[in-house]
């Protein structure tokens, strides 16, 4: 393999792959719609758009962003998220706690 | 320096021994890249580990708007359905925008000729301000509507706002920045590719805005 064709390795996806991401990236956020105006329980609800969205965030860093081939700077953004994140969960679990307390 | 490393540094330079001779030979400037036609590598440029930190870090000062937006959520005795006074299609359409910035940005990037990225630049630019619009119209209804939702009517509003208005500044910049890149005579590949990484990030960042306050349901 010489260094052009190494190069076009890594170059990412072709404009067709580009368009089917953009393209599934609508549904899922169609699905996100759906989702949200559904007659279902609360909690189910809530899960099932927490696990949209980081299937949306996912496809674009991995995809778009080549996160694939740049790993570790791909989990140093998600650590940032994921730090935010976690504490806003746990705040939350500890809200919710003192609500039912009080 | 290697053949990579020279064919990338004439795609960087827009030009090169190469490209003086073509330009001479063919009595006009060449449109092609030499070397990698199409490629923007950028795995292991300064310019994309220094836009790497700062989303990092960007990715913080959003995770700090998300954490404060939740605390006072939960923390909130009620808090208003969304979707009695955020209509949906509009923000969803706000969403669909977002996600066909990255997509042109992402084929401005992928581009063989400095015209076509151009185009897809220009073309990811007019969404970006259509993104830009869609806010100032969402603002201008609460603001003038029968709500009456100013910055500072209650907690839910001043979240709302931050958390958007924020965002909305992220695509301003978004926005200036790639109209500078396409008002230069040339377009570096290097710089495209860097910039769009900027692009697919504000992208990401109004996913969990759309998610968290527009369609989470009310207890």
């Amino acid at each position: 393999m010489n260094d052009r064709e190494k190069l076009e390795q890594t170059a990412g996806a072709g404009a067709g792959s580009l368009l089917a991401t953009f393209l599934f990236l609508l549904g899922l956020t169609g699905a996100e719609l759906w989702v949200a105006t559904t007659p279902a329980e609360r909690a189910a609800r809530i899960t099932a758009l927490a696990g949209l969205l980081m299937l949306k965030a996912g496809v674009v860093l991995m995809l778009f962003m080549h996160g694939r081939s740049r790993l570790r700077v791909s989990w140093l953004v998600f650590a940032g998220l994921a730090v935010g994140v976690g504490y806003a969960v746990v705040l939350m679990m500890e809200a919710a706690f003192r609500a039912r307390l009080s | 320096m290697t053949s990579v490393g020279a064919s990338e540094q004439a795609a960087t330079d827009g030009g090169g021994p190469g490209s003086s001779a073509k330009t001479s030979a063919a009595g006009h400037a060449p449109t092609t890249r030499q070397g990698a036609p199409g490629v923007r590598e950028t795995r292991g440029t300064v310019g994309s580990a220094g836009m790497w930190a700062f989303l990092a870090t960007d990715a913080m000062g959003f995770a700090s708007l998300f954490i404060a937006y939740a605390v006072l959520r939960v923390r909130a005795p009620a808090w208003p359905d969304p979707r009695g006074w955020l209509p949906l299609p509009p923000a969803a359409l706000m969403t669909a925008t977002l996600m066909g910035c990255s997509l042109t940005v992402a084929l401005a990037v992928r581009a063989r000729r400095d015209a076509v990225t151009r185009g897809w630049l220009f073309v990811t630019i007019v969404l970006g301000a259509a993104f830009l619009s869609s806010v100032a119209v969402e603002y201008r209804r609460l603001w003038n509507g029968g709500a009456g939702v100013g910055f500072s009517r209650d907690l839910v509003a001043s979240t709302f706002y931050a958390l958007t208005g924020y965002h909305a500044l992220h695509v301003l910049a978004g926005v200036v920045l790639l109209a500078l890149i396409v008002a230069r005579r040339r377009v570096p590949p290097k710089v495209v590719a860097v910039v769009a990484l900027y692009w697919h990030f504000v992208d990401i960042a109004w996913m969990p805005i759309f998610t968290f306050v527009y369609l989470l349901p009310a207890s």
